[in-house]
């Protein structure tokens, strides 16, 4: 009997200490995560490129795919443009203001690959993590692609050796503003969006009926620094187009990603590169 | 019950969780279900062990999968909440050490069933804290309110439930045949043996 109330009176206090860790602030939680995530690391990275190379994975190019050098030449010959501008009157100023900021940018953008080591699974949602942290200038937010130009999601979280990536098509990553490009990669012609994740790994948004926007079109992620280039950070193309039942003029777009984002064992963080002096 | 045995196959256990088990995931009702290692190895211990030791085991275990479980906040952020597995965990193991003497311990399907029972009953208080915590935060205008939806979460963990009876068919199998590392002990435990 003693030992039975003993017993009851030990699990009450259990359940009652688990209990009001529950209302813990999260950066407790996730400094114990960090600790217990990087003890895991060494078996489960393992494990991960098994899993990875049973189910096969899109070939990373470290840095050096074709979509790269098409960048690398765009803004070579945008900087040539800006110093034929330089010597032209005041009335160009305003686009000579956005090419200099085009001509501060480094093309390789201090891109640092990291590898995925581990999918915590228990929520269901498709987030991952990878061997690459705060420690090497990863922040919240960082942008993670894929060949250095496939989008393929955000960080969420990190530790100094670790950080949690979540797909662009999960519904925590909110709303994503983009661009839909006509077929000819015109950037004057692209019309702004705001996607947001689907039910079935696609984004979805809203474009009016007038808007010259067609099935395979192509879409960007809107980020300030590369706005005005065809190969920008890309989403992926356009899937489908169908008017609204409650809007007829607005059309419902349908956006799908280029690859597999379960698939993806190797992604490009870019990182921005702070310089001594830089206004940031 | 060894516990540093228990330590390294919770280490284990956890880091098949993250690294392997997304090899056997599948895309059901627009989310990933995968079995659960650790709630596994959570039922074999309480099915085997004496009721304090598999407690406790399943309150840590469930701690674990509480620090690499991050939930999404609004912000684009993720927290880690401590408390619902291991309480959810720990639920299981109390279930479990009371049908383990309904059941014949050797039969090939008596893990997968007590896991799959123990799983459906694990998760529903994961469920209601998680939502709990999400509610107070919304009243108390928090910024880490946690993006989460029951309804979701209920077909969500019932897949993973049965997910993980049908892999705790092999796993119990393995398991009881390097039980002895694990060093139970037999006397004063209402089993049944074939």
């Amino acid at each position: 009997m003693n030992n039975a109330a003993t017993n009851r009176s030990h699990i009450i206090l259990v359940v009652t200490l688990l209990a009001s860790t529950l209302f813990l602030p999260a950066a407790i939680g996730n400094w114990f995560g960090a600790r217990i995530l990087e003890l895991t690391v060494p078996v489960s990275a393992p494990l991960k490129r098994l899993v990875t190379s049973i189910r096969g994975a899109p070939e990373h190019v470290d840095g050096h795919s074709p979509q790269i050098e098409q960048m690398r030449v765009e803004i070579e010959s945008l900087r040539v443009r800006n110093a034929n501008l330089e010597a032209r009157s005041a009335a160009m100023a305003d686009q000579l203001e956005r090419l200099q900021s085009l001509r501060a940018i480094d093309p390789t953008f201090f891109f640092v690959t990291a590898s995925r080591v581990a999918d915590p699974i228990h929520g269901g949602d498709p987030q991952f993590v990878v061997n690459v942290g705060s420690r090497h200038g990863v922040r919240q937010g960082t942008l993670a692609m894929h060949n250095g130009f496939q989008v393929v999601g955000l960080v969420t979280a990190t530790t100094p050796r670790t950080a949690t990536i979540t797909p662009l098509t999960s519904k925590a990553v909110g709303e994503i503003s983009a661009y839909v490009l006509p077929p000819d990669g015109d950037f004057a012609q692209a019309v702004p969006c705001t996607l947001r994740a689907g039910d079935d790994g696609t984004l979805i948004g809203e474009i009016g009926m007038d808007r010259a926007v067609s099935v395979g079109d192509r879409v960007i992620l809107r980020d300030p620094h590369w706005s005005q280039l065809r190969t920008g950070p890309l989403i992926g193309s356009v899937m489908k187009l169908a008017p609204k039942d409650d809007a007829p003029l607005w059309n419902n777009i349908v956006v799908r990603s280029s690859i597999d984002l379960d698939e993806v064992a190797v992604v490009d963080l870019k990182v921005a590169r702070v310089e001594p002096g830089d206004d940031q | 019950m060894r516990w540093t045995i228990f330590a390294i196959f919770a280490y284990l256990a956890l880091a098949l969780d993250l690294g392997f088990a997304s090899l056997l995931q599948m895309e059901i009702a627009h989310g990933l279900v995968a079995p659960s290692f650790v709630f596994i190895l959570m039922v074999y211990i309480a099915a085997n062990s004496p009721p304090r030791e598999a407690r406790i085991s399943a309150i840590i275990l469930g701690l674990l999968v509480d620090l690499t479980w991050p939930h999404p906040l609004a912000q684009q952020a993720s927290a880690i909440v401590i408390g619902p597995a291991a309480l959810g965990f720990l639920l299981g193991a109390i279930l479990t050490i009371q049908l383990r003497s309904l059941v014949y311990r050797r039969h090939p399907l008596t893990m997968g069933l007590l896991t799959f029972i123990a799983g459906c009953c694990a998760y529903l208080p994961i469920i209601f804290l998680l939502l709990l915590r999400r509610l107070v935060g919304q009243l108390s205008g928090s910024s880490q309110v946690i993006e989460w939806h029951a309804a979701d979460q209920l077909v969500h963990f019932f897949l993973v439930s049965v997910y993980s009876g049908l892999a705790a068919v092999p796993a119990g199998y393995i398991l009881d045949r390097i039980s002895p590392l694990f060093g139970f002990q037999t006397t004063g435990m209402m089993t049944r043996h074939r």
